[in-house]
C-alpha cells in the first residue's frame, strides 16, 4: 500500500514538471515570437526603402536627363513613382534640377519611425547654345 | 526554444549589421554613376570650347551632384570622366574611402 503510494506521488510529481515546462514553453513562444516577426517585418520595410531609393534616384536623373534635352517629361511619369513621391522641378539659366521626396512610415504602429527618402540630380542644358 | 529564437534573433540583427551599410554604398555607387553621366554629358556639350572649357563643365555638373570630379581628358570627339563621392557611414570610410565612377559621352 505504502510502495503504490509512493509510486502515484512520482508519477504526480513527474506530471506536475512537464506541465511547469510545457507553460515555460508558451510563455517564451508568447514573448519572442512576436519580437521575431517584428524584426522581419522592419527588415523587409528597410529592404523596401533601399529599393525605393534607388528607383527614386534612377527616376530623377532620367527626368533631369530628358529636360536638360528641351522635351517634356512623359505624362505618366508620377505614374511611376511611388504612391507617396512627389517631385519638384527646377530650370535655371543653364541647368535643370530635379528633386523627388517620399515619405514613409515604418509598417508596425507601435513604432512609428518616420523616414524621408530623398533624390535628386542635376543635369546641363542642352537646349542652349553653350553650357553652363 | 529560447536558443532557438536568440539565434533567429542574432542572425536578423548580424544580417542588419552588415547589410544596412553595403546597401548604403550600392546606392551611392549608383548615384556616383548617374552625376558621372550627367557630368560627361554636360562635358561633351562644351567639348567645342577646348578639353579645358569641357572639363571644367563636368566638374561643375559633377558637384552640383554631390560628386566631385576626380579625372577628366578628351579628345576631339569625345569626354571621358571619372568622378567620386565619399562615404558617408564612417565606419565604413576607414575601409572604402570613396566610391568612384566613370563615363564617357561624344558625338
Amino acid at each position: 500500500m505504502y510502495k503504490r503510494l509512493l509510486e502515484w506521488l512520482r508519477v504526480l510529481k513527474l506530471s506536475t514538471t512537464l506541465c511547469k515546462q510545457f507553460g515555460y514553453a508558451t510563455v517564451e513562444f508568447a514573448l519572442t515570437i512576436p519580437l521575431v516577426i517584428m524584426m522581419a517585418v522592419m527588415s523587409v520595410w528597410m529592404l523596401g526603402l533601399t529599393v525605393t531609393d534607388l528607383r527614386l534616384h534612377s527616376a530623377a536623373a532620367s527626368a533631369a536627363r530628358i529636360l536638360a534635352r528641351g522635351q517634356a517629361l512623359p505624362s505618366n511619369f508620377s505614374q511611376i513613382l511611388p504612391e507617396q513621391a512627389q517631385y519638384e522641378v527646377i530650370q535655371e539659366e543653364s541647368i535643370v534640377r530635379v528633386s523627388i521626396h517620399m515619405n514613409s512610415k515604418s509598417p508596425i504602429p507601435l513604432i512609428p519611425i518616420p523616414v524621408t527618402v530623398n533624390a535628386s540630380a542635376v543635369a546641363s542644358r542642352e537646349d542652349l547654345p553653350s553650357g553652363p | 526554444m529560447t536558443i532557438l529564437v536568440t539565434c533567429v534573433v542574432l542572425a536578423l540583427l548580424s544580417m542588419a549589421v552588415v547589410v544596412a551599410p553595403l546597401s548604403q554604398i550600392f546606392i551611392q555607387q549608383r548615384i556616383t554613376e548617374s552625376a558621372a553621366d550627367l557630368a560627361a554629358v554636360a562635358g561633351a556639350q562644351n567639348l567645342i570650347d577646348g578639353t579645358q572649357a569641357a572639363c571644367a563643365h563636368a566638374g561643375r555638373v559633377a558637384r552640383l551632384n554631390a560628386t566631385e570630379l576626380v579625372h577628366c581628358t578628351s579628345d576631339q570627339s569625345s569626354v571621358y570622366v571619372v568622378v567620386a563621392q565619399e562615404v558617408r557611414s564612417a565606419r565604413l570610410h576607414q575601409i572604402i574611402p570613396a566610391v568612384t565612377a566613370t563615363a564617357k559621352a561624344g558625338y
